[in-house]
């Protein structure tokens, strides 16, 4: 297994308001990435590396591509949206766990945040395999941010988006779709398949502002759904030696994003 | 064939390739990329007495030439060390020299005693450096006779090579000056330099701790001044250490005079960086017809 790699760029996607998607050709020898699980890709005018989610992995002809999506925030990124087709990039990974999926829940809540998209659209992806009913929440500030508005709706049963400039969907924040949403689930729906036995049977998974995240979860396990996040942090190094990437929980705990995550169970994070 | 070997008084090291402490985990982290008993030796993290859990809030920054880390010297403590760590790195074949620290002159003790018997143990490095802790670290190195008084302790108590790890922020010439009075073996310079990062967004201060320690290619200069001075001044061997990122930089550093180098940043920034410098070192001795680091020098 070979974890350090330089790969050469197929494909350089520039979406609305500053999105890029970076498509590489995959190499066999390397482990095949898991949704929520990040990569270091090295910019050449950085230090660093930097964490970027896996936002596809696809095989056409047997052979493996993997999918990047990021936003262009520093000079980082803004180095990495101007590699061309045929360049080569230096990245390390697949780094840290993955989105936990179970056999006894076939009910799934997805809700991204902004650039949150980019490792629940994968997970999506593999819950659409394995026939999950999908309820997906996408919520972003200006409605230019929205991507892959078809195949969302193609995979999930049912498509909820709110857009903060009202230009699309529910006008508003998507923590507040979510909760009425959710509550009128609860209400009036009694035989739905989220809410049967309490909740056991969906399971929840949220990435994307932090605020965003904590009011999710406030929600969905007030209703006792199991509920996961996928966080984000300053990562250095990406192997678990800088010990750079913490996160504290709520009740002072203190976790390391590239080693104990990027994906926690909420209940870790957000219980006192 | 050019000879890599390099003595660290009784300790004999492969080559001078080493990784620098808090950088490289235990050693085993960097077997996913490559066998990591290729180097020279491992520096592991600093280990103090009890688990620490390091400081709160934001802990490492990137800015240009080098990265600003706050971690507070975060580590599981000597007993985890001794009970879990110390069997996973028995299939590393290569010395292993283990950073201590402590917050007084007791605590360096009994972690340098706690460490004389093991066999795996070829060496400890002390860190009297550390920028970005409240209690002991700078304000420990700073004073002169607390340095005197523990070099001295620690010489009597730990056999095997004993390595202090000094930065620009102490008076570091006459630190290796009492060191080499006292029978210590060699100095790594430099610790990250004390620094300071400002959030202008937040108009605060970026790190919780206030201060956190510079490393990279912009420190690299200073490292290599301080080596030059420690080494032809006080004339110990020096263990040269701060920004080396590629095997050019780490000849600069054997120009200067250092005797191995420590691979710290750079691990970061490619965690294969300790490796390929070895190898492109080993290279560029070959092709200049160089038996020697030791004949690197340029003084």
């Amino acid at each position: 297994m070979t974890k350090y790699n330089q790969l050469k760029v197929v494909h350089v996607r520039h979406y609305k308001a500053n999105y890029v998607s970076l498509t590489l050709s995959y190499d066999n020898q390397m482990e095949i990435p898991m949704p929520g699980q990040f990569f270091m890709l090295k910019p050449h005018n950085t230090l660093l590396g930097r964490p970027i989610s896996v936002h596809n992995f696809f095989r056409i002809l047997k052979k493996g591509y993997i999918e990047f999506l990021f936003k262009i925030v520093g000079k980082g990124t803004k180095n990495l949206s101007e590699l061309k087709r045929g360049d080569y990039v230096s990245l390390w990974g697949p780094i840290g766990n993955s989105f936990p999926t179970f056999e006894n829940k076939k009910t799934a809540i997805l809700v991204a945040g902004g650039r949150g998209i980019a490792p629940l659209f994968f997970l999506a992806t593999k819950l659409f395999e394995k026939r999950y009913e999908i309820h997906f929440f996408y919520g972003v500030k200006k409605s230019e941010e929205l991507i892959h508005i078809l195949r969302l709706r193609n995979m999930s049963n049912k498509l909820f988006i709110s857009t903060e400039d009202g230009k699309r969907g529910k006008k508003g924040l998507i923590t507040d779709l979510f909760k009425s949403a959710i509550n009128t689930y609860t209400s009036s729906l009694k035989d739905n398949l989220l809410f049967h036995d309490q909740g056991n049977n969906a399971v929840c998974y949220v990435c994307g502002p932090d605020i965003m995240m904590e009011k999710v979860c406030e929600v969905s396990l007030s209703h006792k759904i199991k509920t996961y996040i996928s966080l984000e942090s300053h990562i250095a190094c990406g192997s678990g030696v800088c010990l750079g990437c913490t996160v504290e929980s709520t009740g002072g705990q203190l976790f390391h994003v590239c080693k104990e995550g990027p994906v926690f169970d909420a209940e870790e994070i957000y219980c006192k | 064939m050019n000879e890599l070997k390099v003595d660290i008084s009784t300790l004999r090291l492969k080559n001078p390739i080493m990784s620098a402490s808090g950088t490289f985990g235990f050693g085993y982290e960097f077997m996913e990329y490559y066998d990591t008993s290729v180097l020279g030796a491992i520096v592991c993290k600093g280990i103090s007495k009890e688990p620490r859990r390091g400081n709160y809030g934001n802990r490492i920054a990137e800015i240009d030439g080098g990265i600003i880390n706050s971690i507070g010297l975060e580590n599981p403590g000597i007993s985890e060390f001794l009970e879990k760590i110390l069997p996973m790195i028995k299939t590393i074949n290569t010395a292993y020299i283990v950073n201590i620290l402590g917050s007084d002159l007791d605590e360096y003790l009994y972690l340098a005693e706690k460490l004389s018997e093991l066999p795996r143990v070829d060496a400890i490095e002390v860190n009297i450096s550390c920028p970005n802790v409240k209690a002991g670290g700078l304000s420990f190195g700073k004073d002169i006779n607390l340095i005197k008084d523990l070099t001295r302790r620690l010489r009597d108590i730990f056999p095997k090579p004993i390595i202090i790890k000094v930065s620009p922020d102490l008076p570091y010439i006459e630190i290796a000056k009492i060191c080499r009075n006292e029978g210590i073996d060699a100095i790594t310079c430099i610790n990250t330099i004390q620094s300071l990062l400002i959030d202008v967004e937040k108009k605060t201060f970026f790190f919780n701790n206030l201060y956190g320690g510079l490393s990279g290619p912009a420190i690299k200069p200073i490292a290599l001044r301080v080596v030059y001075q420690v080494a032809k001044e006080v004339g110990i061997p020096v263990i040269g250490c701060g920004g080396i990122m590629s095997y050019k930089d780490a000849v600069e550093f054997f120009m200067a005079g250092a005797t191995a180098v420590q691979i710290g940043t750079a691990n970061f920034t490619n965690p294969l960086s300790a490796y390929e410098i070895l190898k492109d070192l080993m290279s560029y001795l070959e092709k200049n017809k160089i038996h020697s680091v030791s004949e690197l020098r340029i003084w």
